[in-house]
C-alpha cells in the first residue's frame, strides 16, 4: 500500500466536525434506523446530518480575526461515501482546536463517540463542545474524557474567538474567557456563564457564496436557511428554544435576541446571481416584527430569490401576505399541532382556530402565496389515539375543501426526544408527561436502543411510548392514503410510503418479540436489520416530498474535504 | 411529455415557449416537486419506473433528454 499523500491533508486553526447521530451507524445490526423515527419533517435521515446554521457565524467571526475555521460534515460524508474510513480521514485533519455541536440532542451519542476517536488520534488537540444541549448538560458533558472545553450559550462568537486565540497564538488564558467549563489538571474550572448579549445575535454576515456553484439537480433544489434571531417570542411547552427554556437554560429574562437585519440582508446578497435558482427556508421568522419582515422581503425581491418558505405562528396579516406574494414564490408553514383548540393551546399554539385558518387560506392564495403547509404533531398534552385519528380526519377535510389547491396538511411524531430544558421536561407531572431519560448518558444510551419507541425520553398520560410509535405509523399511513385518494400525492409515492411503513412495522414487531423472548436479536434478524438500514440510509426524503433523494447538493452536505482526499480514505481507495 | 409539462407546470404555456430542448432545470421549470410529479406520471402513463440513478441533471435537462432516456429504458 502506498504511503498517504499528505499534500492533501487539511490544515486549519479550527475544525468544526458534525457527527452522525450514532457513531458508527454503518453496518449496525442492533439498532433499527426506522422510517419515521426521525419524524420525516425535514430532508435529512435519522443520522441527522444537518449542522447548526450558527457554525457559519463562528467560521466568519474567526475569519475576521485571521483564523481559518473549516466545517467538515462527517455525518454527510459517511452517508455519501459509505466506505469512508473515518479514522483515516480524522488522521488527515490537522488543527489545534476541534469543535463539535451538541445543539440538538440527536447528536448526543455520535458527537461524543467521534470526539473519543479524535482524542485518540489527535491527543494534543483541544476538543470543544457547544450548542443548546451542550449548555443544558454542560456539567455532565465536561466530565467525558474526550471533552476538554464546553462553551455555553446561544451566542458564542466572542468566547470561541478568544479560545482559538489562546490555543493558536498563545494569547490570553482560558480562565479569562466567559462561558467556559474546561479541564485544568484534575479540576473542572467554570469561568461563569456571563456572556449573554441582549442584542446583535451572532453579529457577523454569514457567507453563502460557497453554495453558489452547487449544481441544481432534478431532485435537489438549492435551499439555504436564514436565522434572524435566537430564543423565541413564544412559549411552546415542548420546545428547548422557547421563552421558558431560554430562561431555564440560558438564564436570561429577555428570551428573544435578534440579529442585525442589515446583516441578514447582506447574507442574502452572498448568493449572487445563483439566488434566482435558490429557495430559502426562513427559520424563526415567526418571532420577527413587521418592519424586519418587510425589510427581509424587500431583500428577497431585490436579489431575485426563487422561493421562500416562511414559518408562521399566527395567520399572516394581509399587508405582509401581499408583500410575500409580490416578493417571491412564497410558501407558508403553519403548525397548530392539533385541530383541537384545547390541545393546540396546551402545546403553546392555539393562536387561531381551524375555521379562522380555513377563511384565511383563500386570502393568502389571492395575495399570491403559492402554497400553505399545515403541520400537526403527535405527543402533545391531552392527545390520545382518538384525537390523533380526529386530526387526520380533519386533514382529509382540508384536502377535500381545498382540492386542487396547494394546501398540504402533514403530521409527524415528536421524536426522538422532548427537549431537555423545556417546560414539559422540567415540570412533567403538571402537564401529563413522564420523563424516561434525564441525564446526558441516559440519552446517549437511548440513541442505540434497538426499538425507537424505547429511545423516546417521554411518554404522556394519554399515549405511552409504544402508543406513540403505533399511533404515528397509523396516522401517517392514513394521511398518505387520503392524499393518494384525493390526488394530493401521486399514488406511486403513496404505495412506496405505505409499503415502507408495513415493512418497518413488521421488522419492529419481530425485533420486539425476539428481545422480549431472549433479550437479544438472532443472527438472521440482525442481517435483515442491517439490510434495512442500508436501504433506508441510502437516500433522504421528507413528508412534503416522499421520494428518495440522493445525497449531495444540500447546503449542509460536505464541501470541505476534496475528492482526492476522500478517495484516499475510502476503504476501496486504501486497498488500491 | 411536452403537453404534460405545459399543462402541469406552465399553466398551459400560453406563449408556446416550451420546446423539446428548453433547459428545464436552468429555467426552474423542473424543481424537486415537479420532478417527482413527472416521475409519477411516467410510471402511470408508460408503466416505467425511473430508477433514482436515471434522475440526474443530464437526463432531465430537457424534454428531449428525458424522452431519450425513456426510449432507452423501454428498449431494454
Amino acid at each position: 500500500m502506498n504511503a498517504p499523500d499528505t499534500a492533501t491533508d487539511l490544515r486549519a486553526d479550527m475544525f468544526l466536525l458534525h457527527a452522525p447521530s450514532v457513531y458508527d451507524f454503518r453496518e449496525r445490526d442492533d439498532v433499527l434506523f426506522a422510517y419515521l423515527s426521525d419524524s420525516d419533517s425535514v430532508n435529512v435521515t435519522s443520522v441527522y446530518e444537518m449542522y447548526p446554521i450558527g457554525w457559519f457565524s463562528i467560521k466568519q467571526k474567526l475569519a475576521e480575526n485571521g483564523f481559518d475555521c473549516r466545517i467538515v460534515n462527517i455525518a454527510s460524508l459517511m452517508l455519501m461515501h459509505p466506505e469512508l474510513d473515518v479514522e483515516a480521514l480524522i488522521s488527515r485533519l490537522d488543527a489545534p482546536v476541534i469543535g463539535f455541536d451538541l445543539h440538538w440532542m440527536t447528536q448526543c451519542h455520535g458527537a461524543i463517540e467521534l470526539a473519543r476517536v479524535v482524542k485518540r488520534i489527535h491527543p494534543e488537540a483541544l476538543i470543544v463542545f457547544g450548542g443548546i444541549s451542550a449548555t443544558y448538560f454542560a456539567a455532565e458533558l465536561i466530565e467525558y474524557d474526550a471533552v476538554d472545553v464546553v462553551v455555553q450559550g446561544y451566542d458564542t462568537l466572542e468566547p470561541v474567538t478568544k479560545l482559538v486565540t489562546a490555543a493558536v497564538r498563545g494569547q490570553g488564558s482560558l480562565a479569562d474567557i466567559p462561558n467556559l467549563l474546561y479541564k485544568s489538571g484534575d479540576r473542572i474550572e467554570n469561568t461563569g456563564f456571563s456572556h449573554k448579549p441582549a442584542a446583535n445575535y451572532n453579529n457577523v454576515r454569514n457567507d453563502w457564496s460557497y453554495y453558489q456553484q452547487t449544481p441544481v439537480t432534478p431532485l435537489s433544489s438549492k435551499l439555504i436557511m436564514t436565522l434572524p434571531n435566537t430564543g423565541c417570542a413564544h412559549d411552546c411547552g415542548w420546545c428547548g428554544g422557547s421563552k421558558f427554556a431560554y430562561r431555564n437554560i440560558m438564564g436570561v429574562q429577555k428570551t428573544l435576541v435578534q440579529k442585525d437585519n442589515d446583516l441578514i440582508v447582506e447574507e442574502l446578497r452572498t448568493m449572487g446571481e445563483a439566488a434566482r435558482k435558490t429557495s430559502i427556508y426562513a427559520l424563526q421568522c415567526y418571532s420577527e416584527n413587521k418592519k424586519r419582515m418587510h425589510q427581509y422581503l424587500d431583500a428577497v425581491h431585490d436579489f431575485g430569490y426563487r422561493s421562500v418558505y416562511f414559518e408562521q405562528f399566527h395567520l399572516t396579516p394581509a399587508d405582509t401576505l401581499k408583500k410575500m406574494g409580490e416578493s417571491t414564490e412564497a410558501y407558508i408553514m403553519l403548525s397548530p399541532e392539533s385541530h383541537d383548540p384545547r390541545i393546540s393551546k396546551a402545546a403553546g399554539r392555539g393562536t387561531f382556530t381551524m375555521e379562522q385558518m380555513e377563511d384565511w387560506i383563500p386570502r393568502a392564495m389571492d395575495a399570491g402565496v403559492k402554497g400553505v403547509m399545515v403541520w400537526f404533531f403527535i405527543g402533545m398534552p391531552y392527545q390520545d389515539r382518538q384525537s390523533v385519528r380526529d386530526t387526520v380526519a380533519y386533514c382529509e377535510h382540508l384536502i377535500k375543501k381545498f382540492a386542487g389547491q396547494p394546501v398540504l396538511p402533514l403530521i409527524c411524531p415528536m421524536v426522538p426526544f422532548l427537549d431537555p430544558g423545556c417546560r414539559f421536561f422540567e415540570e412533567p407531572a403538571q402537564h401529563g408527561y413522564r420523563i424516561m431519560h434525564r441525564t446526558l448518558e441516559e440519552h446517549r444510551q437511548a440513541m442505540v436502543e434497538p426499538l425507537w419507541h424505547r429511545r423516546l425520553n417521554y411518554e404522556t398520560e394519554w399515549l405511552s411510548r409504544r402508543d406513540l410509535q403505533d399511533v404515528s405509523y397509523e396516522a401517517i399511513a392514513r394521511l398518505v392514503t387520503v392524499k393518494g385518494e384525493h390526488g394530493a400525492l401521486p399514488d406511486t409515492f403513496c404505495e412506496a410510503v405505505l409499503s415502507t411503513i408495513e415493512e418497518t412495522k413488521a421488522l419492529l414487531a419481530e425485533m420486539e418479540h425476539a428481545l422480549e423472548l431472549d433479550g437479544r436479536l438472532p443472527a438472521d434478524l440482525r442481517t435483515r436489520v442491517r439490510d434495512y438500514n442500508r436501504k433506508i440510509l441510502a437516500y433522504s426524503s421528507d413528508q412534503i416530498l416522499p421520494m428518495p433523494r440522493p445525497f449531495g447538493g444540500r447546503w449542509f452536505d460536505d464541501v470541505t474535504v476534496p475528492p482526492a482526499l476522500i478517495e484516499q480514505v475510502t476503504r476501496a481507495g486504501a486497498a488500491a | 411529455m411536452l403537453a404534460f409539462i405545459r399543462d402541469s407546470f406552465l399553466a398551459g404555456d400560453p406563449d408556446g415557449e416550451l420546446e423539446p430542448d428548453t433547459p428545464l432545470l436552468e429555467l426552474g421549470i423542473l424543481n424537486s416537486l415537479n420532478t417527482a410529479t413527472l416521475v409519477a406520471h411516467v410510471r402511470k402513463e408508460y408503466g416505467l419506473t425511473v430508477p433514482l440513478s436515471d434522475v440526474s441533471a443530464a437526463t432531465f435537462r430537457s424534454v428531449a433528454t428525458i424522452t431519450d432516456m425513456l426510449h432507452a429504458r423501454l428498449a431494454a
